[in-house]
């Protein structure tokens, strides 16, 4: 059958792909932390009905070949983590991070966690958790009787307590960097965990080693533009409406085929 | 009669097959975790060459041509009927009592009549005993069932919960887990309807306890992508419209012409 039936239809596929990608931008355009994904195709195959350079004669030879492509392939749908903006909260407990490098969280089953959601609460006990009750690594317990808490740009953390008049320091944020963190598998709920691709974690103070420092009282949002992710809905629109073209054109074609026996 | 005319005839018959299979996952478009079936077309004279080997007589004899007649020779034909176990999307439905699998390979276990079955659709509910059931009745297997033959029961007025590795809670004490397995042997899979698949024995199923595979609250929508429908729908359409003018140019033009000027009975 015609292969322009076959090649738009991976068009349609990988426009429902970035369809897809721009969506779940546009729902996370409020979520603390969250990093845009950016989908990225590439071309298929082709099919050489002539390899470029072979001769067409003794003494010359084909200078372009004959290649028809065959269509779309998605190649990555890769996480932009460009800085997002700060918002200030005024909460002790909210921290940013301006820079590279992620807060490191306790996972339910054991294992460590990464995210840029700074937005922590304390639990029954005086320990530091995030929002699902995950604690902050290395972790860090605020006294009862603490009246207010401190968290300089080095992630040096002290508090001020009741019937005291100068600060303790009572731990130390550390952050985790990645020699490429858009190899962190994304969980969900915020949260990455590292793999292969990703290299493993570099922990050290914030400042130090390429790691941004922790801003308190501030949040990070998304680093979403929704202008970029309206164009990007609009082409897609456009894009999947032309290659339902390219298909009902071939319909047609296939339909003069048939039409030449009577 | 040419032996062309039956090749289209069996061509087309193949086409209409393949156009049930079609519609039918076009009619599951909305079915939670549907698996989209695809049936793979092969010409005749390959399957014949692979049951040819069995023949007791040797090629090119006498004998064998009897048994064989090769001038039926490229006759289209279902090969194989498949299903694609491709993960399709997943939605957000807030119920607790639907569950989404993560991975293409993980089946819940369910008891029915019949026996026990697997099944992807994990819009569960609670019969009246507060045995956890699909919708249809059928109790949800824990992985302890072949051992003590019990069903996972929620008591009333408690809150269920269950991680991401299948263990369920009843709010903090783990009550069990649910049985989730991988069949080694997808192929031998046979949809039996209600979402269930058939599978030959216990010994192809390997027990998944650990790691990323049901979410609570969510359920997976089928994997149908409707382009690919689409795209099969025009190309069998159009393959039958070209089936029906090769029978035409036999019957009308070359017969029918064969007949009246070369069999007219006028002097």
């Amino acid at each position: 059958m015609i292969r322009s039936l076959y090649t738009a239809a991976t068009g349609m596929i990988a426009q429902q792909t970035q369809i897809d990608t721009t969506s779940n931008n546009i729902s996370n355009v409020n979520t603390i932390g969250y990093k845009k994904q950016r989908a990225e195709f590439a071309d298929l195959m082709y099919q050489t009905m002539t390899y470029a350079g072979t001769s067409t004669s003794a003494t010359t030879t084909s200078p372009t070949g004959i290649e028809v492509g065959l269509g779309v392939r998605p190649t990555a749908i890769a996480k932009q983590f460009t800085q997002g903006n700060f918002k200030e909260t005024g909460n002790s407990l909210d921290i940013a991070i301006t820079g590279n490098g992620f807060f490191q969280i306790q996972l339910p089953d054991g294992t460590t966690g990464y995210t840029r959601n700074g937005s922590f609460k304390l639990d029954s006990e005086g320990n530091v958790v995030n929002s699902d009750g995950y604690r902050l690594l290395p972790e860090l317990v605020i006294p009862e009787d603490a009246t207010q808490i401190t968290i300089g740009v080095d992630g040096m953390v002290s508090v001020l307590q009741a019937g005291q008049t100068e600060t303790n320091e009572i731990g130390q944020i550390e952050l985790a960097n990645f020699i490429n963190p858009a190899g962190l598998h994304s969980l969900g709920d915020n949260n990455y965990i590292n793999t292969s691709a990703s290299g493993d974690p570099i922990v050290s103070e914030p400042g130090l080693n390429g790691l941004g420092q922790t801003r308190q009282q501030f949040v990070e949002m998304s680093n979403v533009q929704l202008v970029e992710e309206m164009t990007d809905l609009i082409t897609g629109q456009r894009a999947y409406e032309a290659n339902s073209k390219a298909i009902t054109t071939s319909d047609e074609m296939l339909q003069t085929v048939n039409a030449l026996k009577q | 009669m040419q032996n062309g005319y039956y090749d289209v005839t069996g061509a087309m018959v193949t086409q209409f097959n393949r156009l049930n299979v079609i519609s039918n996952n076009l009619a599951n478009l909305n079915t939670t975790a549907f698996k989209r079936d695809d049936v793979v077309i092969g010409d005749f004279k390959r399957i014949f060459q692979e049951y040819k080997e069995e023949m007791p007589l040797s090629d090119n004899t006498k004998e064998a041509s009897k048994f064989v007649n090769a001038a039926m020779s490229r006759v289209p034909q279902v090969a194989e009927h498949y299903i694609k176990y491709e993960q399709g999307g997943i939605k957000n439905t807030g119920n607790t009592l639907d569950f989404a699998l993560k991975r293409e390979d993980a089946f819940f276990m369910v008891e029915t009549p019949n026996g026990i079955r697997l099944t992807q659709n994990g819009s569960f509910t609670l019969n009246n005993e507060g045995v956890l059931t699909t919708k249809e009745g059928y109790p949800v297997l824990p992985s302890t069932y072949f051992q003590n033959q019990q069903y996972i029961v929620i008591p009333e007025d408690s809150e269920l919960r269950v991680d991401r590795s299948g263990a369920v809670y009843n709010i903090d004490d783990e009550i069990g887990r649910m049985y989730i397995v991988q069949s080694d042997d997808v192929k031998s899979l046979t949809k039996e309807g209600d979402s269930l698949y058939e599978f030959k024995s216990t010994d192809e199923l390997t027990t998944l306890e650990n790691g990323d595979l049901v979410a609570q609250g969510f359920l997976e929508t089928s994997n149908i992508n409707p382009v690919s429908e689409m795209v099969g729908l025009i190309e069998t359409n159009r393959l039958v419209e070209m089936y029906q003018k090769v029978m035409k140019s036999h019957m009308n033009d070359l017969n029918s012409d064969a007949i009246s000027k070369l069999a007219s009975t006028k002097a």
